[in-house]
């Protein structure tokens, strides 16, 4: 492939963000996507839940060459070992394989006309406070390269917002801190539910998951607060060894992530540059999932990008912040809201709130709606004086 | 400051105040940018960081 000197629009990243931005963008636009990785959608930083709603959202179809398991539902542990539990009778989302559901989401992208390159680090090329490009390092080779607008969509990790000016730096005690197996050879109940366990002692201000991929094959996974003393990997690896079914388990892969739970980037466009993903903290606050977020914040920047080009008037590129915090992003800070409550829980209080909600509960909080679970909560004063700020 | 067998999650360059932290393969610290707040080593989800003489 042959990479030109100049494009409308270059996309740094090619995760569920990136590829989206790049394919809705390529529409109108002449789009170059780079990622800093020799394999696109490897390493994955993700439990690889994705829910049914997702599916139908973006006509994603049920290809079996990403999708390992069907999930009908959670069990949600309490720290003394109560279930909640909610199970469909229908399919309600899929444990994907990161690796071949991004580079399909950058193959829809190349299908829509953009062009992708894999191994080629960029960084913002700026002249004079102007937005030029990017430069681009690859195979030891530099290159400029000329754009109209940039979208960062680098992961939580972004540079490319940051050479903008944008203060993108997040506290610690915001994000959560994740490391995960992906194991075979165990042995657990329910292979095609989600399980959940909570506690302080298990995962401070975060949970253990069980993310089945078969009947014996599972992501083991955990996220704990990013202010925690003790490392993530030395509460998952007490967790396993205190769990029979896991113990004796065989570990195939080890990841590592870093999720911004505890807020968002409020000011996603400067100038001609746009910031999507991970890279805006786009996350949901109470499971920390970001595909379906990632994909519905690139879909509005490409989309809005490809109008932008399409009308030559770059100034409109600031619709896809107005739009993102009157929908999604709108919804996600109700979440925000649930989360401030949630991280104060101690055992005792997660204890007592698994005895009054049900899976249903559960289920709408990470939606955003929490009215009807929080108006259970009568007989707790501790708890009542908090929930009082929400309802 | 180098760190070893580094999985390259990016939560470090998420808390560093200063954008002295980049991981292309590897991680870099930018020893003249680095004010040793340890937020980095506190991060590390495999606390695989260690700034010498930082203030954690």
């Amino acid at each position: 492939m042959k990479i030109e000197d100049e494009y409308d629009v270059v996309v740094v990243g090619a995760g569920p963000a990136g590829s989206m931005a790049a394919r809705f963008a390529a529409e109108k636009a002449g789009v170059l996507v780079v990622d800093k990785h020799r394999e696109i959608g490897s390493p994955k930083r993700c439990g690889e839940g994705l829910g049914i709603r997702t599916f139908s959202e973006f006509s994603i179809p049920v290809d079996r060459r990403f999708i390992n398991q069907d999930i009908y539902g959670s069990v949600i542990y309490a720290p003394n070992g109560r279930e909640v539990s909610i199970r469909y009778d229908e399919v309600m989302g899929y444990i994907i394989e990161r690796k071949i559901f991004d580079k399909y989401l950058a193959t829809e992208a190349v299908r829509a006309g953009a062009a992708v390159m894999a191994e080629s680090y960029a960084t913002l090329w700026m002249e004079d406070g102007k937005l030029k490009g990017i430069k681009l390092r690859r195979q030891g080779e530099e290159l400029d390269i000329r754009s109209r607008i940039v979208i960062a969509a680098d992961g939580v990790e972004s540079q490319i917002a940051r050479q903008m000016g944008l203060n993108t730096t997040v506290n610690p005690y915001d994000m959560d801190s994740c490391i995960e197996y992906e194991m075979c050879g165990i042995d657990y109940k329910d292979m095609d539910m989600l399980h959940i366990f909570l506690g302080n002692k298990i995962a401070p201000r975060g949970y253990v998951w069980i993310f089945p991929k078969d009947d014996d094959r599972a992501n083991v996974g955990i996220g704990i607060a990013g202010d925690v003393g003790e490392t993530a990997k030395y509460y998952l690896d007490k967790f396993i060894a205190e769990h029979q079914g896991l113990a004796d388990g065989s570990i195939l892969e080890v990841n590592v992530g870093s999720v911004p739970v505890g807020g968002f980037l409020e000011n996603m466009v400067k100038d001609n540059l746009l910031v999507v993903g991970d890279a805006a903290r786009q996350v949901n606050p109470i499971h920390g999932g970001g595909i379906s977020e990632a994909m519905h914040a690139g879909r509005l920047a490409g989309t809005t990008v490809a109008k932008a080009v399409k009308e030559d008037n770059l100034g409109i590129l600031g619709e896809y912040n107005e739009e993102w915090w009157s929908t999604k992003g709108l919804k996600l800070k109700k979440v925000l809201k649930v989360r401030n409550f949630t991280e104060k829980l101690d055992d005792e209080d997660l204890d007592y709130l698994a005895t009054i909600w049900s899976g249903e509960d559960l289920m709408e909080i990470t939606r955003g709606n929490h009215k009807t679970a929080f108006k259970k909560i009568v007989k707790h004063p501790k708890l009542l004086k908090w929930v009082k700020n929400f309802l | 400051m180098e760190v070893e067998n580094c999985y390259g999650c990016g939560g470090c360059v998420a808390v560093c105040p200063t954008g002295a932290i980049t991981i292309i393969e590897e991680v870099e610290i930018d020893a003249e940018k680095c004010v040793k707040c340890g937020r980095c080593e506190l991060m590390c989800p495999a606390g695989l960081i260690r700034i010498d003489g930082s203030q954690r």
